[in-house]
């Protein structure tokens, strides 16, 4: 679960990244930054999520 | 590429005193650490401290200045639909292409080696009691030589967050005046992979998942330490700004009124939270107000009115004591200082005040000219790139560190305590807590 969280923490900054790199200003651009730190968001609740459990594990 | 920015003496003479009073603050982050971690510990934790400064230093001098350059220096530049973004700085190794003369590059490599110096020492609140010293050494040679250079020639070396706003139209691209986003929360982010890889303290956390109490040895240590860092955050906030933001000099008296200002309604914010959730305010709590909200401070000082930085102070209180219990309760991440909450957390709502408080005079040498439109879009990339790349970077190290040389020390070690473990000898060798600090030292 951790590099699958890793690995959607990156999506989320490409997205980020992609997004004033490639759209000119405007809604388009704000609504595809705001997605990628979305993912981002998510990515890090999976990160967060998989250091929990094995801590329960080891105690 | 970015233009050099060009300083007068009295600015560079005001930049060296200010980048002098740095070290106050890695003293006083020192002392809170070791304050807030147990007695049979502290000698090692600020033995640590020093010696992470000392790797810092050493290590950002021999390669870290070079990836992180300066604005208008040399570096490589990634083209990305027809427009170059630079990503890292070409300069030589061992500071060989410096000319100590008071000029911007100079200045910007003596402020570069204490600021790397005071981000390597935040990680060390997280691994208090656990992480062994020759670890927390090759873990800060990682951190100086690699990940604070790269995101701070990103911001502060003309790199692409800097161009954000010539280069996309973000406001005046990323702005982060004292280092919110390239000190502290990158500091702090390192803390928390440091926290997650080291796991918790032995007895920390009970069987059911519970967090037990582990008190600090010293306030005193602690309160005396927040007030030293208050001192270096001032040199720090004021050196960044003129320094590397191109603020007027005027300005400098603006810097230093919102950074106090800032730090004291973040500690009132904790004491009288803690006081209406506990009855009595908490000594270590407010501590970690008051440093958050100089964390907090350091972005924005100088590009927000006083009432302003009274807000953005009382909110980082109120955000580091949630964060604190939230992380030890919800998270079960052992933080004893609450670098992560302190640092990274107040650090991250700092880089998002400036695009909320921020404006900008027209001489502030950060980018395009003219009505920030955007700012928050820049800051909001800026803590997208924090969160999603250098917390991926930081952990990656350091798991990977930790696979060829442990971080955490072994058990009898932690029973025993760091100091005794790992220096053989105590802090306080006349106060008898238990007999094993009377164990002979191996020579």
């Amino acid at each position: 679960m951790k590099p699958l969280g890793f690995s959607i923490l990156l999506a989320g900054w490409i997205i980020v990244c992609a997004s004033f790199t490639l759209l000119v200003p405007g809604g388009a651009r704000v609504a595809f930054l705001v997605s990628g730190v979305c993912v981002e968001i998510m990515g890090l609740g999976l990160v967060v999520r998989s250091h929990i459990a094995p801590r329960r594990v080891r105690r | 590429m970015m233009p050099q920015p060009v300083l007068s003496d009295l600015a560079a003479l005001l930049c060296i005193a200010s980048i002098l009073m740095i070290p106050l603050a890695v003293a006083g982050l020192s002392l809170i650490n070791t304050g807030l971690g147990r007695a049979r510990s502290a000698s090692q934790m600020i033995l640590s401290s020093l010696c992470v400064f000392g790797v810092a230093a050493l290590v950002y001098f021999a390669f870290g200045f070079a990836w992180q350059g300066y604005p208008g220096g040399p570096g490589y530049q990634m083209f990305v639909a027809g427009r170059g973004w630079s990503w890292i700085a070409n300069s030589s190794f061992f500071l060989r292409n410096i000319s100590f003369d008071g000029s911007p590059a100079s200045l910007a490599s003596l402020f570069g080696i204490f600021s790397v110096a005071l981000a390597a020492v935040i990680p060390l609140g997280s691994g208090t009691e656990r992480w062994r010293l020759g670890a927390a050494c090759a873990s800060t040679a990682l951190f100086a030589g690699w990940t604070y250079p790269l995101f701070a020639h990103w911001v502060w070396g003309g790199g692409w967050l800097a161009q954000l706003g010539t280069g996309a139209g973000l406001g005046r691209g990323f702005v982060d005046a004292g280092g919110s986003g390239t000190i502290q929360a990158v500091g702090g982010l390192t803390a928390l992979s440091i926290a997650w890889i080291l796991g918790p303290r032995y007895g920390k956390y009970t069987v059911e998942g519970m967090p037990s109490a582990i008190p600090g040895h010293n306030s005193v240590l602690v309160l005396f330490g927040c007030l030293l860092t208050l001192i270096g955050w001032l040199g720090l906030n004021s050196a960044g700004s003129v320094l590397l933001n191109g603020v007027e000099l005027g300005q400098v008296i603006k810097v230093i009124l919102n950074t106090t200002l800032c730090a004291s309604a973040a500690g009132l914010m904790a004491a009288a939270f803690t006081y209406v959730r506990f009855g009595k305010p908490d000594a270590s709590l407010t501590a970690n107000g008051w440093v958050g909200g100089l964390a907090a401070s350091s972005a924005a000082c100088a590009f927000v009115v006083p009432a302003e930085a009274v807000v953005i102070g009382g909110i980082a209180g109120g955000l580091v004591i949630l964060s604190v219990e939230w992380l030890e309760l919800r998270l079960s991440v052992d933080d004893p200082s609450g670098s992560v909450s302190v640092h990274g957390v107040a650090g991250l709502w700092g880089i998002l005040a400036v695009g909320l408080f921020g404006r900008f005079p027209s001489s502030a040498a950060t980018g395009a000219s003219g009505a920030p439109a955007g700012q928050w879009l820049a800051q909001l990339v800026g803590i997208a790139t924090l969160i999603g790349f250098v917390l991926p970077l930081t952990y990656g190290l350091n798991w990977l560190l930790d696979r060829f040389y442990p971080l955490r020390v072994s058990p009898e070690g932690e029973r025993q305590g760091m100091d005794l473990y790992e220096l053989g000898a105590g802090a306080y060798p006349e106060f008898v807590t238990h007999s094993e600090e009377f164990m002979q030292r191996k020579l």
